[in-house]
């Protein structure tokens, strides 16, 4: 669906103060900057200079080409407004056409984006996990992808690296860094959830896999713009839900449980491989999911959460 | 379900190593940040008589193995090796009884479950399971306490927080006050910084101070170690740094041997560059580091040799040059100080007052120009005055003063050019600033000299508007002035007559 001009900003201010109320450990891309990423489309949008914002049902956010967008003219924000006037010349003349008036838009948009924090389209670090000592190369490699289909993502992952023709870190200096094949490793599998990364890794040679954790941001959910009425029932006035997935598969889970009311559901087929995995290769499994609902979506959060027989979070949020 | 357990004994003599009680905050917060929440909010609350130290985060929580394993059991910590966390022994949590608590309530909930522990005075604890899903770990430290006391408490639970955790790359709100800030090293207007391996290491003059930091988490801050360098404060942030058990000390280990190379390093070469270019550049902070260089301490050789004080004329002199020597020195490039320098005078101009105090540092005496000297400016339009002149050259004529002629002049040194109505001089452009009394002899010997009026001064231009109706009384008032020592009170004092019988 396509939203325009003022309400367009309307929703990116609601969607932008559940991100804010989320309080999220560093397992997410922080909401924070996410809000503030998402807050930069309110003056394009508002003053034309976008057609108009969509928004993907799967996610309730803009669609990765709007936040791209927003990096792409950060990235000339400074060498486009070294060469226009003034904000305050151009304001004062924006009267005289709709041209002028553009371009003021133009410059107030520019500015706004160089001073904020933008959510980046992809990042990957990686540190030592523990002392040198340790046979191999302990390492934990956090990787931010902004996905075409699932939006933002973010991988932690914490592995050992033993001999291997093709490892996926080397050691550099005191320090470990990411090689080729592990960047390449996590970007084909931002969209696949944790479990099936953990397993990618477990398969590379010399690999022991300890934890993957994947979290997402989405969906969110805005009465009179995007409320699944199937599954939290009709939409209290103002109200607004954001869920904030979590999966995590790891060596050191004392068992597993599925706390996401979205949860994939997994074939019988493919879920029997997945539990002789995790028998061979000793990890579990937990989905969790964090909610942030305005006081009028509380209840219908909480009584969907229940509805599903999962235990989750629900942040209050404005 | 609940269960008592009693917390060893053994803790009790470690939780009083700790220094100060409110160093539980750093344990807790130390936690909170290692169980990956990005902020974490302190909040000191006060209700019937009892006063609640509340430590929020958003991190990962704990699960019912996590609490009896890790938040219970002494020296069990599950960090132990884990480069990516910053505590090591486990006895983070049991700080919080160094405040002697009556209640501590521990509010946490992880992979589903949800945890409440409640920690009794003796130390013993119960864990209840709650109904409500929870997520990151909140820690109620709770005492009775009047309220009288509340803002010396949260004053200092402020304090200890800003003291340990400033550095930290988390948000930390102390009653929604946030404190976090960039990593700096403070009190040092020069400084350079340097990265070796994973630390980051800042080095700047000033009174020698140590900070040494685990991911911005403070371990240490205080006067450096005899190996550290003179006259220099550093910072070293590394997570690869050690503090002792008792957190008031940095273990001298292979990664502060590291740190401290780089801190010489820094110090040897890139920081006493830095201190040469802000010479160069004339950065205040530069000459207020040489004002304040310690007597008995000697200057790096880089920074005395450098071009630090300016001439009148505009070439740059170092501090060697200047170091044990008289030398005059003048607040601006005016004129004065230009024609002193033009006489072959070494004027040194000190625009800023910390140039001024630097000179005065390094030289044996620094003698302000403007107490004594004068500087004779273009003169001005001599036929507006020449009625005022011939009748003062008659008066001092008549009193067999040995008078060559009398000049019209503008002065240009501020100070005198209000004092003095009237000066003699010798013809030199320069001189030292004398009334006229002393000067004009009378005696055979004597030689004639002139004697200037200075325009400038606001008695002369009354005088002026007289001398058209009466230049002899003009004269006698004129000459009265000259006659008075410029120190004289009683100067001031005609002066103020003058003024006022000459308005209007």
């Amino acid at each position: 669906m396509n939203l325009f001009g003022a309400d367009a900003r309307a929703w990116l201010a609601r969607a932008a103060a559940l991100l804010r109320g989320a309080r999220l450990s560093r397992d997410w891309p922080d909401p924070r900057v996410l809000a503030e990423h998402l807050m930069a489309m309110a003056l394009p949008v508002e003053r034309g200079l976008w057609d108009a914002l969509a928004v993907v049902p799967a996610t309730g956010l803009p669609p990765w080409t709007a936040w791209q967008q927003i990096l792409s003219e950060r990235d000339g924000a400074e060498r486009v407004l070294a060469h226009l006037a003034d904000g305050a010349t151009l304001a004062a003349e924006a009267h005289r056409s709709p041209a002028h008036a553009r371009l003021a838009d133009r410059h107030a948009h520019l500015t706004t984006l160089c001073a904020a924090r933008l959510a980046p389209a992809e990042a990957l670090d990686v540190v030592r996990l523990r002392a040198p000592a340790e046979a191999g190369a302990p390492a934990r490699a956090v990787f931010d992808k902004l996905d075409a289909a699932a939006g933002f993502v973010r991988l932690t992952v914490d592995l050992v690296q033993g001999e291997a023709a093709e490892p996926l870190v080397r050691p550099e200096g005191d320090g470990l860094v990411a090689t080729p094949a592990l960047r390449g490793l996590l970007y084909r599998s931002s969209a696949l959830d944790a479990e099936l990364v953990f397993l990618q890794l477990a398969a590379r040679e010399g690999v022991t896999v300890e934890r993957v954790v994947r979290a997402t941001v989405g969906p969110v959910w805005l009465a009179g713009i995007l409320w699944p009425s199937d599954l939290l029932g009709p939409p209290p006035a103002d109200g607004g839900i954001a869920g904030f997935g979590l999966q995590t598969a790891a060596v050191d889970l004392p068992h597993g449980r599925v706390d996401d009311p979205l949860a994939p559901s997994v074939g019988a087929d493919a879920l029997a491989e997945r539990q002789a995995a995790r028998a061979r290769l000793g990890y579990a499994v937990h989905h969790d999911r964090r909610l942030v609902a305005t006081p009028s979506a509380v209840a219908a959060a909480k009584a969907w959460c229940q509805a599903a027989g999962t235990r989750n979070v629900v942040r209050v949020g404005r | 379900m609940s269960q008592d357990f009693t917390v060893d004994d053994a803790l009790a003599d470690l939780v009083q190593q700790f220094a100060d009680p409110f160093a539980c905050l750093r344990e807790l917060i130390q936690n909170s940040l290692d169980a990956g929440s990005p902020q974490v909010d302190v909040n000191v609350l006060w209700a019937d008589g009892v006063v609640t130290l509340e430590v929020q985060d958003y991190g990962g929580g704990m699960d019912r193995q996590i609490i009896e394993q890790r938040l219970t059991r002494l020296f069990s910590s599950g960090k132990d090796g884990d480069l990516t966390k910053i505590g090591r022994f486990g006895i983070g949590f049991v700080s919080v009884f160094a405040l002697q608590p009556d209640a501590v309530v521990v509010d946490t909930g992880r992979l589903g479950e949800s945890w409440r522990v409640l920690f009794k005075r003796d130390r013993s604890f119960v864990r209840l399971a709650l109904d409500e899903p929870l997520d990151g770990t909140c820690v109620r430290i709770m005492k009775a306490l009047p309220e009288a006391e509340l803002p010396a408490l949260r004053a200092r639970a402020r304090e200890a927080v800003v003291k340990w955790c400033r550095f930290v790359d988390a948000e930390i709100t102390v009653d929604g006050e946030r404190i976090d800030r960039a990593f700096e090293l403070a009190d040092a207007p020069l400084q350079v910084c340097g990265q070796v391996g994973e630390q980051d290491v800042r080095v700047g003059y000033g009174e020698p101070w140590a900070g040494f930091y685990n991911k911005g988490l403070t371990l240490y801050e205080g006067p450096p170690d005899d190996s550290a360098p003179a006259q220099v404060r550093f910072a070293i942030s590394g997570r690869n740094l050690e503090h002792t058990l008792t957190r008031d000390a940095v273990v001298h280990d292979a990664a502060w041997a590291q740190g401290m190379a780089e801190v010489k390093r820094l110090a040897a070469g890139p920081l006493v560059a830095r201190w040469v270019q802000a010479l160069r550049d004339r950065e205040p902070a530069a000459f207020e580091l040489l004002a304040g260089w310690p007597k008995g301490l000697s200057l790096p050789d880089a920074v005395r040799d450098a071009p630090a004080f300016t001439l009148a004329g505009g070439e740059r002199r170092a501090v060697a040059k200047v170091q044990g020597k008289a030398v005059l020195r003048s607040t601006r490039a005016d004129g004065l100080a230009r024609v002193m320098a033009a006489d072959g005078e070494t004027v040194y101009v000190v625009e800023a007052p910390a140039q001024a105090s630097a000179l005065a540092r390094w030289a044996e005496k620094a003698t302000d120009v403007a107490d004594g000297w004068l500087y004779r400016g273009d003169p001005p339009a001599a036929a507006s005055y020449s009625a005022l002149a011939r009748a003062v050259e008659a008066l001092l004529g008549a009193r067999g003063a040995k008078l060559a002629a009398v000049h019209p002049v503008a002065y240009e040194s501020p100070r005198d050019t209000a004092r003095l109505p009237v000066i003699a001089a010798p013809a030199g452009a320069t001189w030292a600033a004398r009334s006229g009394a002393t000067l004009l002899g009378q005696g055979f010997f004597d030689r004639r000299r002139d004697v200037w009026i200075n325009v400038g001064h606001p008695a002369v231009q009354a005088l002026l508007a007289v001398a058209e109706q009466a230049p002899e009384f003009a004269a006698y008032g004129l000459v009265k002035l000259f006659e008075l020592d410029r120190d004289d009170a009683r100067l001031a004092t005609d002066l103020a007559l003058f003024e006022a019988a000459t308005k209007g």
